[in-house]
């Protein structure tokens, strides 16, 4: 096991060092230079190179932006708002996304959950039904379909929510986002939920706990329940990628300040720098949250912990 | 000698006479090499007949009619896509400035009321309706799906988006096939260190989120189909490459290669020749998954502004830009999403009910 994980962070640092190498590259890549304004004589330009380390060999520079990153000083914006610091940008637009991430999943893991275990536990019902029309539409339509039909429907026809975000009303202003966002979590949530009870519904051992003598609520949730619930971290993965892409449009339907949406912009601006530590961002988020979720998985699931030593 | 005789004795016929004499002094007739009919008491079980691997799942993907379904609504769109563009009197890039937002107006429906070419408009002083066909004195001209701010025909524009989305599609499966199906093979079966570099690259392109490589590499190139080609080139066979490599992984080891091998076939021949047909079934299903993923990745790419360059449209565009008008022009959306939402529901619905037709093990997986 210490092995596994001790070779699971090893590729993910190597993975994070790639990443960051090819940041780098694009950056020396880009053209133009901080200082082609043409009233600088050729004295001023080695000074202010002298000034930012441009003088430096690019291995040191290398070292050094290596630094900047890890210590979270990610240079300036030059197009969006210029000269202020990418890291007060993102002070205050992280913990939007991430409150209105967390309320998503939140919501779309408890949705789900109990759409799925209705759905297993009446078995050939119209629950049933309901679930897996929900899981098929959920996983097969863009979370912007969504989005969009809340935002005309319920935002500008019926006036029932706000239509764009509003930081002094986040709860109201948040739920469309949030409810947009959480389709994906619902369906895949529900399916395997529905899926995993029934198989463990049908196990000899619900059979023998049952014939004990257990019934009713302790039989579902301290036999069925909690067997059902433990390969849930598989579908962790899936969730966490289309939460981080769906971010991204649904921030911009919504007018949302958050990290999503400043990446939009970004890119559609040309800002390189605030790309580029953005995908730094992105890229540190989902490696650390899938290296948990590996980790997690192998922690779980005994079977998969072997196989993985036999690998 | 003693045991010739006992032999001799084995053969003797009925009348104790040699066989040979024995034969001679049969006379036979026709009819006694004929077959004796038992129609009467023989059938066959036709339920339980083992039937061909691609019969059974042909009769298992005809019985889901969900699946059924989609495949008709796919073929509809594929041929939309082909001949939708020529239906109309306009291209999908001529700008006609006069004839700007447009609503929606088909003939026959019209009569009907619906798609009338008639819009409300909502101003600061209330709500009106208007149709700007009868304003400007237009009847013959008809918009079928409405034509958006710049005066182009969204009729055109939505089957000329269809086709992108599909060329998409089948770029997902060409590179599903050359690229992720080959890799995951030759990382299966050859095993040993090269498995272990082939795997070790393969986990960390799968630990650089696709959000990023996509963006870094339109950063690069222009936006445009070459680019969004080359994002999906980047990272689209990962899941092909891993399931084809498990597959061969549970089959290298099987008799029948063994045997294929001593009989001197080489690794070439074992690979595609013996073991592909046999893992041909997850394999079509990975590749049929891998469709709608490929799809989305390019509307969520124009969705953000980095899709196909004007005045070529893709789905996403479209819907990208009927999004700003959302409020003002609904229609200018809702067609584009309504293929969108077709499209992708039709092919999840079929790659599950090919799933299930090829692999019935895991149903309701």
């Amino acid at each position: 096991m210490k092995k596994y994980i001790g070779k699971r962070i090893l590729i993910s640092l190597f993975t994070l060092l790639i990443i960051i190498l090819v940041l780098f590259l694009l950056l020396q890549l880009m053209p133009g230079s901080p200082f082609n304004d043409e009233k600088l004589s050729p004295e001023q330009i080695a000074r202010m190179q002298e000034k930012y380390g441009l003088d430096q060999p690019v291995i040191i520079q290398f070292l050094t932006y290596v630094k900047n990153l890890c210590v979270g000083d990610f240079g300036v914006s030059y197009v969006i708002s210029k000269d202020t610091p990418i890291s007060v940008l993102l002070k205050t637009r992280v913990p939007v996304s991430f409150g209105i991430g967390l309320e998503a999943v939140t919501f779309g893991a408890i949705v789900g959950l109990i759409l799925g275990i209705l759905a297993a536990l009446k078995h050939n019902s119209w629950w049933d039904t309901l679930c897996t029309v929900i899981s098929v539409i959920g996983v097969s339509l863009p979370s912007y379909v969504f989005a969009l039909g809340l935002a005309y429907f319920v935002g500008f026809k019926a006036q029932w929510l706000p239509l764009l975000y509003d930081a002094d009303e986040f709860i109201a202003s948040s739920i469309m986002p949030m409810l947009a966002l959480s389709m994906f979590t619902v369906a895949t949530v529900a399916r395997f939920t529905r899926t995993s009870l029934l198989e463990v519904l049908d196990s000899d051992y619900m059979l023998l706990a049952e014939s004990k003598g257990i019934t009713g609520r302790t039989l579902i949730t301290r036999h069925a329940l909690r067997n059902a619930l433990i390969p849930i971290v598989t579908v962790l993965a899936p969730l966490i990628v289309d939460l981080m892409i769906g971010s991204l449009v649904i921030e911009k339907i919504f007018s949302i300040p958050g990290i999503g949406s400043l990446m939009t912009s970004a890119i559609q601006s040309n800002d390189y720098n605030v790309t580029i530590s953005l995908a730094f961002i992105y890229s540190v988020m989902y490696i650390v949250l899938m290296l948990t979720v590996d980790i997690l998985y192998g922690i779980i699931d005994p079977r998969i912990r072997l196989t993985k030593k036999a690998d | 000698m003693k045991k010739k005789e006992e032999t001799k004795a084995a053969v003797l016929t009925p009348d104790m006479l040699p066989v040979d004499e024995y034969l001679k002094q049969i006379e036979f007739r026709d009819d006694d090499f004929e077959f004796q009919h038992r129609d009467g008491f023989e059938h066959i079980d036709t339920n339980f007949s083992s039937q061909s691997f691609w019969k059974e799942s042909l009769a298992r993907f005809k019985k889901n009619r969900g699946a059924v379904i989609s495949l008709f609504f796919i073929l509809f769109l594929v041929i939309m896509a082909l001949v939708g563009p020529e239906m109309s009197p306009f291209r999908y890039d001529q700008q006609i400035i006069a004839n700007q937002n447009m609503a929606p107006r088909v003939p026959g429906l019209e009569d009907l009321g619906i798609l009338d070419g008639s819009e409300t408009m909502r101003t600061s002083t209330g709500s009106r309706d208007v149709n700007y066909y009868e304003e400007y004195g237009m009847d013959d001209t008809y918009y079928w799906f409405g034509s958006d701010s710049l005066g182009r025909d969204l009729w055109s524009r939505t089957w000329i988006g269809t086709r992108i989305s599909l060329y998409v599609a089948v770029l997902a499966v060409v590179i599903d096939l050359a690229f992720g199906l080959t890799y995951g093979l030759i990382s299966g079966y050859f095993g040993g260190r090269v498995d272990m570099v082939m795997q070790r690259i393969v986990e960390v392109l799968n630990s650089i989120p696709y959000l990023v490589t996509v963006t870094l590499l339109l950063l690069i190139m222009k936006p445009g189909l070459m680019s969004i080609t080359f994002a999906l080139m980047f990272s689209g066979w990962l899941g092909m490459s891993r399931i084809a490599r498990a597959e061969v992984l549970k089959l290298k080891e099987q008799e029948y290669v063994l045997a294929s091998r001593t009989l001197g076939a080489g690794s070439f021949r074992i690979i595609f020749r013996e073991i592909l047909p046999n893992i041909i079934g997850p394999l079509i299903t990975q590749t049929m998954f891998s469709i709608p993923h490929a799809i989305f990745t390019e509307a969520f790419l124009a969705f953000i502004g980095l899709g196909v360059p004007e005045p070529l449209a893709s789905l996403g565009s479209l819907i990208s830009s009927g999004y700003q008008n959302l409020t003002t022009h609904p229609y200018m959306i809702v067609f584009p999403l309504l293929v969108m939402g077709i499209l992708m529901l039709g092919f999840n619905m079929l790659a599950d009910g090919l799933r299930e037709a090829l692999d019935p093990k895991m149903r309701d997986m």
